[in-house]
């Protein structure tokens, strides 16, 4: 048996020494003439691709930008320290590239495509970090929707799968929640997931791994992460290597949702890049193709045709705001290029509204045709109600006396924005959010106190599971409301506010 | 004058040495000016550095690429 061994062994080595050339290996050379900030100046290297990948001493790394007629201008993805004055670099013909495939599932990589969870990283498939985004021919509308579990997103802003839908607000808002608990409700869908970390603290990071190991969600998501100790290079590089991963399931047909987490760091990092370079600087002191710098890794999210296996990227790019301020540079940029943004408020967050979703400011541009008939049915004039509440609320805050519609407006719009809140991981079917709509929509908490309309709605949840469960699975595999249902359930519904009395 | 500079071990003869250096002037053109540089790493074989461009038949890469081969 062990010979047998030995001899498969034998004849693997001898057929593997017989195939291999002795062949010199040719390539071009520059020196190191200055270094400093991440930034290094060769000499020498003619013929580089814009983006290429160098490679210094001890397996640093380094990325052309720079092309000069005698030169290029480098920068370093990892330390600098051990590169000197004098040290030859090497050319390897190769732009920056990521690794993708299913291999990917579940784990936790950076730019340069290392594992970072101390687990080996087998993968054969590479693409580059760089790709143009897909044609206007290979594309076709958004039109399916992407269930993101939150009841204020879904019936208000509702995203579509191939959407950009930009989360935009202050620091401790909720935004990582949201794009997260958008990560968590794709559980038992065929979504994959990518969430991409732009030059966040390592503390944070490990903390949203946890949350999404503890959710169960590691298993169809990749985390790209890239930690505000990371050399500029690698933090600017990391968006792009998270779409190229998330092109990789793409390409196989499959909805992919990425989440950009947070592209302020993102433009910050290129800035301090381009000024090390010395780029001249524009406003704010960004370069002059900060716009550039979003819009073509933005444009790169796509619904692809059936032709091309009619796969998808929803992206979910975060902005952080300074002071509620959304006309800033950066905000005002990647609202222009994103399909909508749904903008999160400081006050509402500290009223314990959460999540913290100001419906007025959020948007969608396409979103509306991409959501399930179910929804549209129950959700369309939720809007309207809401921002006349919020016009009321504020008018009403100091007189006591309103006629009956303006009081039963107020109650109604206090009613809804109850509904809205949702905790942290609770997601919410599609059959739960259009129940819980159609609840509001009769009235049914009508002469519930306001602080106990969310338990009676779950109560009212809860045993509409118990009688009409058939209809659950319906709605939420098939994502259509019939007329007969919804007269059933309207019926099970003034009966149980009859009951509350 | 061009400048090449040629890497060896230290196991290479004058004579060998001398060969290659007109091997390489052959090759490359006559107005080059050979520096020989000393490197133990290499085990044997040489590596030629001309007009920025690196010609590697050291014995130490051939042997790193074999093991890749093999390895793959």
């Amino acid at each position: 048996m062990s010979n047998d061994i030995y001899k498969t062994k034998s004849e693997y080595l001898k057929q593997k020494l017989e195939s291999f050339t002795f062949e010199p290996i040719v390539y071009d050379y520059g020196t190191v003439k200055s270094v400093g900030d991440g930034v290094a100046r060769v000499e020498g290297l003619q013929n580089r691709v814009y983006g290429e990948l160098l490679e210094f001493k001890d397996e640093v790394f380094g990325m052309a930008l720079d092309l000069e007629e005698n030169g290029v201008g480098a920068v370093l993805f990892d330390s600098a320290d051990s590169v000197k004055v004098g040290d030859s670099v090497r050319g390897t013909g190769r732009v920056a590239e990521i690794p993708v495939g299913n291999a990917l599932l579940g784990r936790v990589i950076d730019p340069i495509g290392r594992a970072l969870d101390g687990k080996p990283l087998e993968v054969r498939e590479f693409l580059p970090a760089e790709r143009p985004a897909p044609t206007i021919i290979e594309r076709r509308p958004v039109k399916t929707p992407l269930q993101t579990g939150i009841l204020a997103i879904d019936s208000m802003v509702p995203v579509g799968r191939g959407q950009r839908e930009l989360i935009i607000g202050d620091r401790q808002t909720g935004k990582t929640s949201i794009a997260l608990d958008a990560i968590f409700n794709q559980k038992n869908t065929d979504v994959i997931c990518v969430y991409c970390a732009i030059g966040q603290k390592a503390s944070n990071i490990a903390h949203v791994i946890e949350q999404l190991k503890k959710n169960g969600a590691m298993d169809y998501t990749v985390v790209v992460a890239s930690t505000a100790s990371d050399s500029p290079a690698t933090q600017y590089l990391a968006p792009y290597c998270a779409c190229s991963v998330a092109e990789g399931f793409m390409n196989m047909g499959k909805d992919v949702l990425v989440v950009y987490d947070d592209l302020s760091k993102h433009a910050v990092a290129y800035r301090a890049m381009s000024l090390l370079l010395h780029r001249p600087p524009g406003r704010e002191a960004y370069p002059g193709d900060v716009f550039y710098l979003h819009s073509r890794l933005l444009e790169r999210s796509a619904c692809m045709s059936e032709k091309l296996g009619g796969g998808s990227i929803t992206a979910l790019p975060i902005i952080e705001t300074m002071g509620g301020n959304i006309s800033a540079y950066i905000p005002t940029n990647v609202i222009s290029i994103t399909d909508g943004q749904i903008y999160l408020e400081t006050e509402l967050f500290h009223s314990g509204i959460r999540p913290a979703v100001n419906t007025g400011l959020s948007v969608s541009r396409v979103g509306r045709s991409a959501q399930h008939d179910a929804m549209k049915k129950v959700s369309g004039t939720l809007r309207i109600e809401l921002s006349q509440y919020r016009e009321m609320a504020v008018f009403t805050r100091f007189g006591s006396d309103v006629d009956e519609a303006t009081a039963k407006l107020l109650r109604r719009g206090e009613c809804l924005t109850e509904l809205l809140k949702q905790g942290k991981g609770e997601p919410m079917n599609l059959f739960e959010q259009v129940a819980t709509l159609l609840a509001y929509k009769l009235d049914v908490f009508e002469n519930v106190p306001v602080k106990n309309v969310k338990s009676t709605a779950k109560e009212l949840l809860g045993e509409l599971y118990k009688t009409c469960g058939d209809f659950a699975t319906e709605i939420n595999e098939t994502g259509k409301f019939t007329d007969d249902v919804e007269e059933q359930m309207k019926l099970f519904m003034l009966n149980f506010k009859e009951n509350l009395k | 004058m061009r400048e090449a500079i040629i890497k060896t071990a230290r196991n290479m003869s004058d004579e060998t040495y001398d060969m290659l250096c007109k091997g390489v002037g052959k090759k490359f053109g006559s107005d080059i000016q050979f520096e020989r540089v000393f490197d133990e790493t290499l085990i044997g074989g040489f590596v030629l550095k001309l007009d920025g461009i690196v010609y590697d038949y050291s014995v130490r890469t051939q042997l790193k690429n074999l093991k890749k081969h093999i390895s793959d």
